[in-house]
Parts: C-alpha cells; structure tokens; sequence
C-alpha cells in the first residue's frame, strides 16, 4: 500500500467493505426503465439551482427599491447574467415538474405502501418546500405578480383559524408589506428552504438505501442478474441524464429567456393577473370558494396526501383486493388537471 | 435491514488509548447501587421526579429562548395616522361619489349617503379588498367594485355582492365632520415606489395627481398635493 493511502486510512478510518457496500447498492433492473428512475432529475436540479442561486445571491439586493434593479442588472449587464437566472428560473419549473411526476410513479406503482409510508411522507415535504421556494422566489423580482402574489399568500395564510396572524406577520415581516418583507422572503428562498431541502433530500435517499427501492418486475426481464450495481451503472445514467438536462435547460434559457414585467405598484392590482402554473389550482380553488372555506378544505386535501399511504392501508385492509386507492388517484389527477387548464384558459 | 449495524463497531484508536478507558467499561452508578438497602420505588420516584425536573427546566430555557427569537421576527409597529381634509361637506352630493388619495398614495372613495351634514351621511372606502388583499377597480359603467384576483364584486356602498368576498365589505375610513368640512383619518406611510428610472419609460405614465401625491408622501404639510377628484373624472388609470 502506498504511502498516501496509508496516510488516508489513517485519518478516515473507514474500511474498504463499508466504502464498498456503501457505494454499490444493488438497484435492481426496472430502474434502468427511465420511469422509474425519475427521482434522480429534481435532486440533479436541487444542485443546479444551488449553484445559479449563490451566483444570482452576489448581484441580487433584496428591498423594494432596489430589488427590481437589482434583477434587471442581472438581466440585462452582468456577463451571462441572462443564462444564469434563465437557467435558475427554468430548473425551478422543470424541479416542480420533475417532482410531480416522480410522486405519480410512486403513487400508482404503490411503491408508498408499507414499510416506505415515511418517505413518502418526508417527500411531500419536499414537495411543499419546492413550492414555497418557488413561490418566494418569483416574489423577490418585485414586479407585479412578486407582490401580488406575496399579498395574496400572506392573506391565504392569514385565513388559517389560529396560526393565521402570526403566519402573516411572520411572512411579511409586518402586518402588511413593508421595507422588510423582501428580506424575509429571501431569507425563506436563499436559506431556509434550501436547508430544509437538504435535511429532507439526506432523509429520503438514506430512507431508499435503508430499504432498497421497492421491487417490480416485468414479463421481458429475463435473464439472472437482477440487479446492477449504483456505482459505476446508475451514476453514469444520472450523469447523462444530467448532461442532456442541461442541454434542455440551455435550449429554453436562449429561446424564451426570464423576462422581466412591470415593476410592482402597491397601489394598482393589474386587470388580469396570475401566478406561475404550479399554482394555478390553488388560485382557481380561491376563486371557487369563500377565503376560510377555501384554505382549510385544501389543508384538509395536503393533509389527506401526506397521510396517503395509512388512509390507503386502512382504505385496502377494510376492502382486500379493491382498486378504490387508485381510483381516488386517478380522480384526484383529473381534478387538478381540470382547474390548472381552466384556470389557464380564461382571463378572470 | 438496518436496525441491526452490518459490522463490528470499529474499534478507533481513542477507545483503545490506556489513559482514556472507552466509556462502557465503565461500571455504571446503577450496578454500584444495586446492592443497597434503599427502597427501590422511593429511588425510582425520585429519579423520575428528577429527569422530569430536568426536562421541564430545559424546555423553559429554549422556549423562553425561541420566544425570543418569535419577537424579533414578528416586529410590532403601529402605522401612523393622520386626520386629513378631504371636501367641504356640499362638495359631495348625494349619489356621487369622491375619489381621494392618501398621502401613502391609499386610493379612497368618498360618498354621501344621506341628506344632512354629518358624520354618519358619508363612507369612504378603502380600495383594499378584504378577501386576499388585492385593490379594487372602480368600474364606472357598472357602478361596482371588480377586484381581479379572484373576481370579487362589491356595490357602491362596498358590500360584497358576488365572488369570495361576498358577505364581506370594503373597509370604511373613520370619517369626522367639523364647521362643514369633510376630514378622514389615513395612513400616511407607504412603500417607496419607482421614481423616474428606466423601467419606468416602459410603462403607462403615472397620472399626474398621482404623482403630485407621491411626491407630498412624508412632507411636514400633508394638505399639500392632496386632491378630492369627483369618480368620474378619472383618467389614466381606467385604461391600464
Ligand atoms: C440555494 C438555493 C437557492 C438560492 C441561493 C436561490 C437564489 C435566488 C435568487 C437570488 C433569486 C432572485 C433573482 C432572480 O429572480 O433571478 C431567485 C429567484 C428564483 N428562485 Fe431561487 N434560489 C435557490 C433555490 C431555489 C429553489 C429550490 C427553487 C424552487 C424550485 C427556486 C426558485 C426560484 C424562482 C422561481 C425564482 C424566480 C426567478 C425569476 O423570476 O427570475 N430557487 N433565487
Ligand atoms: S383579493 Fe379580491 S377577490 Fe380575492
């Protein structure tokens, strides 16, 4: 043994059976299906959104008279300035995206059931905290839609019985928006969010590993080896799919860069104004019903998901061998699939 | 699975050290004791009235600690506020309606709703609406408040007819009548708002009452730049 290992071993006392078994879990062969293998793309993004928001972190100045400066700088002045926040704005939508699609396979696959209902429970926390990062970062450009959409979420919050004032106050660093509350929501996008992110990504994949992913198998899977390796196999594929995201991620930030709109006027609310698609449901559903009514009952409906896999537990014991858990996926698709096209197809 | 470790600890150098013996070797205070007299459920009680003394004392220092931290981020400013002149009482007749702006730039209508010279004769209402927040636009044409976000709809004396907000009302500014005069009372502070910058060029132009407003925000003498104009005379703004 050389030298320099030695000197290693001696400082990181690990042995090569642990090195080994830590990196070669064995995955097995439906996740080379790229279905299956969806989780990998928002945590491939999380670390693209890492990078282009420290960048974005050294120009951006948080504060209403200097927000919608700042980002315009940005834009328009600093050497690829342009690509970084179109690359930063369109791994958040492709990260939602990715997200949604990864929790549809694990719902109708049932991978959720017992013993994962945890990490399906730490992923819908991951899910909310992607919303709320989008969320908080499209209201730190100060355009219109930044505060109206900061207002009308702050008053959402405000209508939650109990918590709701100090959730609002909280938010908006205030009673109402004030100088403070860019810093507050940037403080939550650049830092708080991120953090909760970690902890929960480190849960989630170690939750995986604890497990293994749960087992399918398909009619063409013929052959011995069920499984291949994490390390080289799997890793390269999530490093090529890396590279083709990125490729994607360029294409978008050249063709339809981040814009900027009008800069944010407290006083006028624009005649049609609505918030990035991820969020169209929530603000048909506010349109449908009175304020209260409106944010308990969808409460009620994230409550009802990240207690999914025991409501299905119960749901399968009560009626072995019904379909019911799906169909009450497949209806819940439908629904917001129906108040997003809706919600995007008219003015008001 | 997991639960059980796959290997034997590894034994690290520290451990093994003579001068510092690894922990578990350690008889502990429980096997010491074992042997005594004492009784063993008064040694039990006591040692959960401990830990539970222990526990409690801990919670009170961090929450006391995250009490703190609860107060510095829930700042509590009052906002300040000013009696205002608006019109004189004769100014506003019956079925019309005033349209005023706040030093903070606070868009407020003003309107009679009886004959005589009192307070109780007139409302001026907020433009703030009381579902999320948003501002309501005065539509002229159908004597209605539209707000647009999500489609709230309030009649002329503010009362919520149709959308979410219906049942709710326009919030009303106290209203004070002395010698004739019209006086509200209004916040003065507001955010800064763009003043001139390049973005700005993009942009309808502000309407100019509007912009003498901004410019008395904060001024020593508010009645200064502040301007009743009857509803109807809007500009401007209709067409944003
Ligand atoms: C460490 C992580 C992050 C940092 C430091 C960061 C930082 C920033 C900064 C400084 C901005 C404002 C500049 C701009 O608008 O382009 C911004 C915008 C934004 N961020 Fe992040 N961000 C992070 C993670 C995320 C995550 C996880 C999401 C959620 C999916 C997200 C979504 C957004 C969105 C949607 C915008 C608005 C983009 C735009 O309109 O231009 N960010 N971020
Ligand atoms: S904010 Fe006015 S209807 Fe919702």
């Amino acid at each position: 043994m050389s030298r320099r290992s030695e000197f290693f071993r001696e400082r990181i006392p690990v042995r090569d059976e642990t090195l080994r078994e830590l990196t070669n879990e064995p995955v097995p062969n439906h996740m080379k299906r790229w279905w299956f293998a969806l989780g990998g793309t928002p945590a491939y993004l999380f670390l693209v959104m890492i990078g282009t928001g420290i960048l974005l972190a050294s120009y951006y100045q948080p504060g209403p008279t200097t927000a919608y400066q700042s980002v315009r700088f940005i834009t328009e002045e600093v050497a690829f300035g342009w690509y970084i926040r179109s690359l930063h704005k369109w791994s958040a939508t492709f990260m939602v995206a990715g997200i949604i699609l990864h929790q549809l396979r694990v719902f109708f696959t049932g991978a959720y059931r017992r013993p994962r209902e945890l990490n399906w429970m730490i992923g819908m926390g991951l899910l909310l905290s992607t919303l709320i990062g989008g969320f908080t970062g499209y209201s730190l450009v100060y355009e219109q839609l930044s505060f109206w959409g900061a207002t009308v979420a702050s008053n959402v919050a405000d209508a939650i019985p109990f918590l709701g004032g100090f959730l609002k106050k909280t938010l908006l660093a205030g009673d109402s928006y004030n100088p403070h509350t860019l810093s507050r929501l940037f403080v939550i996008h650049a830092a708080l969010m991120p953090a909760c992110m970690v902890a929960l990504l480190f849960l989630h994949i170690a939750m995986v590993r604890l497990h293994g992913v749960s087992e399918l198998h398909f009619p063409d899977d013929t052959g011995a080896k069920r499984y291949f390796p994490f390390v080289p196999d799997h890793l390269f594929s999530e490093i090529i799919m890396g590279l083709v995201l990125m490729i994607v991620l360029s294409t978008l930030a050249l063709v339809l860069p981040a814009s900027m709109g009008p800069m944010a006027d407290p006083l006028t609310t624009p005649e049609v104004i609505k918030p990035e698609w991820y969020f169209y449901v929530a603000f048909r559903w506010l349109k449908l019903f009175p304020a209260t009514v409106a944010v308990l009952s969808m409460g009620c409906i994230v409550f009802l998901f990240l207690f999914w896999p025991f409501v299905d537990g119960w749901i399968r014991r009560r009626r072995p061998g019904s379909e019911l858990s799906v169909g009450i996926g497949i209806v819940a698709v439908l629904c917001i699939l129906g108040l997003t096209v809706w919600e995007a197809l008219v003015a008001h | 699975m997991a639960s059980e470790p796959k290997t034997p600890p590894i034994e690290t150098p520290i451990s093994q050290s003579p001068d510092r013996p690894a922990q578990r070797d350690e008889p502990s205070q429980e096997v010491l004791s074992a042997g005594s007299t004492e009784d063993p459920t008064r040694r039990d009680l006591l040692s959960v009235a401990l830990n539970t003394g222990v526990v409690l004392s801990l919670g009170a220092s961090y929450g006391t600690l995250a009490g703190h931290a609860v107060d510095y981020l829930v700042p509590t400013h009052s906002e300040a506020k000013a009696w205002l002149y608006v019109a004189p009482c004769r100014g506003i007749t019956l079925g019309s309606q005033v349209k005023y702006t706040a030093p903070s730039g606070a868009a407020i209508a003003v309107a009679r709703v009886a004959a005589e010279d009192s307070a109780a004769s007139f409302i001026a209402l907020s433009s703030t609406c009381p579902h999320m927040g948003c501002q309501v636009l005065w539509e002229g044409s159908k004597s209605r408040f539209f707000c647009p976000c999500h489609n709230g709809v309030f009649n002329e004396r503010g009362e919520g007819t149709d959308g979410p907000p219906k049942g709710q009302s326009l919030s009303r500014y106290p209203i004070r009548v002395e010698n004739g005069l019209l006086f509200v009372e209004v916040p003065l502070t507001a955010l800064p708002r763009e003043r001139g910058h390049s973005a700005q060029a993009c942009r309808q132009p502000v309407p100019l009452r509007r912009k003498a407003a901004q410019e008395a925000q904060g001024a020593a003498q508010p009645a200064e730049g502040l301007h009743a104009t009857p509803a109807g005379g809007r500009s401007g703004d209709e067409s944003a």
